[in-house]
């Protein structure tokens, strides 16, 4: 029985985790998947390796800075790894999922009214926001392992060349990153009736960052704002080939995660909860 | 009928959204043990004022509170003394009713004392999913979920919308039972025979103001009603004209419509003297009621809009 104020309600946190588990699943079913994919045909790409090397230094500097770094060695596991799957498919997915829990943890109850039964009960909104966001931290986790450990358990029978320390170095970046993103849409489903609404507004302005994060890479007359981009914290052949990461990158995905949760909690308790 | 301190006081409650008026200027109290209707036509602020009750919406002006706790401020504390049927129920439509019953129980300390007694009295499959109740039978969930707990406070809005006549019986029971444990209840409603039936005392509030409070007896002494009569054999309207408390007798085909407004007694002894084949005596429409109140039907006296 979590306490009315301000702390994790074990009730609230045990539904949500009942209520959205065949989903939370489908989406470690599908990182996982899509992870044993890479690794089932590296093995075959790896002989072609100096090829893939060349197909890559080919293409344009701007598109090779735009989709994983301009020193970013393309035919290496990691390369291969964080251009196909980190950069991309594993980026959409986990967005994808972020942006579902956190509007559907208050703008889709606040639409369908149930939100009223919820706040009938002896719980605030202050806990209903702290439980959801944990809830949240949770199903990240379990997705990030999900996507690590068969690609851990993998590589050795792909032949692939894994710098483990480097997948260890992803763990905290990636759950930064979309606890990020997740905070950030939990203030929209904090201040929305809608749940249609918060997608769009939390989707549009992703799109935003990472357009920016685009353009500045290949256009240097933007590069000054590129800071203000999210995906400018993200960089995930670092992570995987140095085993490394920006200490100050971490730092502004946290205060980013906090002052977005914290200006959701302000918010949900001082608004009026009428559809 | 507050004979101790009330548990629920709201002194110049206010609420606008935006221009639109909400509900304004409210000042009542509601006292322990007691059973108050709060009446009103749609849209006269009777949601808005529950709505603020249950920490929902925050005031515009003015103050609520329950059990001397604001209803803002304190909204949480609140809760684990209040029980809330809300105007438009939303359950979670995946659970099972029994999960939801079960999920909704542990938010409170010790298992819900009434939920088993509730559940049979109304008489819910506790087994079927939540999506597949009836529009009756989800307004017996919401019910039980509001009193399973055998709150001190009751905060009805509606209570009985989609309920069968004998489950209605049966909730105005399990209502009257709650009052003589002590226990108040604030229920809103737009349906006169209802407040009349359950209530102890009633507020009438048209378009966002509180225009009466009136004890129930005093409501029924003065309201309007028709009664419709066949006789066998022709009776002259004039016997009933003279009656005390008939304002008109009009004959309508082969009818007789009398319009009386308080006691009724001397009327069926004066009918009971004839061979009678039909009679209906019909209940006033919330705005017959407020004609024969305040003589117009926007709800305010005649001294007050003068």
């Amino acid at each position: 029985m979590g306490s009315p104020e301000g702390k994790v309600n074990l009730n609230l946190l045990r539904r949500s985790i009942a209520d959205k588990r065949i989903s939370i699943l489908v989406y470690a079913l599908g990182v996982s998947a899509y992870a044993v994919f890479i690794l089932a045909i590296w093995p075959s790409l790896r002989t072609n390796m100096e090829t893939l090397n060349q197909l890559w230094e080919s293409y344009p500097e701007s598109i090779r800075k735009a989709f994983g770094g301009e020193n970013m060695v393309f035919a290496t596991f990691d390369g291969f790894l964080s251009v196909e799957y980190f950069n991309q498919m594993w980026v959409i997915v986990m967005i994808a999922f972020c942006v579902s829990i956190a509007t559907g943890a208050i703008a889709f109850e606040i639409e369908k009214g149930t939100m009223e039964l919820l706040l009938a009960q002896p719980i605030s909104r202050r806990s209903i926001l702290i439980t959801r966001h944990l809830f949240f931290e949770l199903g990240l986790l379990f997705l990030i392992a999900a996507t690590l450990i068969p690609i851990a358990v993998g590589a050795p029978l792909a032949s692939a060349d894994l710098n483990y320390s480097g997948l260890l170095a992803m763990i905290v970046p990636s759950f930064l990153f979309f606890t990020a993103i997740g905070s950030m849409t939990f203030f929209f489903s904090s201040l929305f009736n809608s749940r249609g609404v918060a997608i769009f507004v939390a989707l549009g302005i992703i799109i935003f960052f990472y357009a920016l994060d685009i353009l500045a890479k290949i256009n240097d007359t933007i590069s000054n704002v590129h800071f203000l981009s999210l995906f400018y914290y993200w960089d995930p052949y670092r992570y995987l080939h140095n085993a490394s990461f920006a200490w100050t990158d971490l730092a502004v995905l946290a205060v980013i995660s906090i002052l977005t949760t914290a200006c959701a909690i302000i918010w949900f308790e001082r608004r009026d909860i009428a559809v | 009928m507050v004979d101790e301190a009330p548990n629920i006081v709201c002194k110049g409650l206010t609420k606008y959204y935006g221009r639109t008026r909400g509900i304004e200027g409210l000042n009542l109290e509601v006292g322990r043990g007691e059973i108050f209707g709060f009446l009103g036509p749609n849209g006269a602020g009777k949601t808005t004022t529950i709505r603020m009750f249950m920490g929902l919406l925050r005031p515009t002006n003015g103050s609520a509170t329950i059990m001397g706790m604001d209803t803002w401020a304190k909204s949480t504390p609140i809760k684990s003394h209040v029980g809330h049927i809300p105007d438009d129920v939303s359950l979670y439509d995946n659970l099972h009713v029994h999960d939801l019953l079960e999920y909704i129980d542990r938010f409170r300390p010790g298992p819900d004392p009434l939920r088993g007694e509730l559940t049979e009295r109304l008489d819910l499959d506790v087994k079927k999913k939540v999506k597949s109740l009836s529009r009756g039978n989800r307004q017996k969930v919401a019910i039980i979920l509001a009193m399973m707990h055998d709150p001190e406070i009751l905060i009805l809005d509606e209570p009985t919308l989609g309920l069968d006549p004998l489950m209605q019986q049966e909730f105005y029971s399990i209502l009257g039972e709650f009052k003589d444990r002590g226990h108040t209840v604030f229920l809103s409603s737009h349906i006169l025979s209802e407040v009349e039936r359950a209530c102890d005392r009633v507020g009438i509030v048209k378009e966002g103001r509180l225009v009466d409070v009136r004890a129930i007896e005093e409501l029924r002494q003065n309201k309007i009603r028709h009664m419709d009569v066949l006789f066998t054999n022709y009776v002259s309207p004039d016997e009933f004209q003279k009656l005390p408390h008939v304002i008109s007798v009009e004959e309508l085909n082969s009818h007789m419509r009398i319009t009386i407004k308080g006691d009724i007694d001397a009327l069926i002894k004066q009918i009971a003297l004839h061979q009678v084949e039909d009679l209906t005596f019909t209940q006033p429409s919330l705005e017959d009621f407020f004609m024969s109140f305040y003589g117009q039907p926007g709800g305010q006296s005649e001294s007050e809009s003068a």
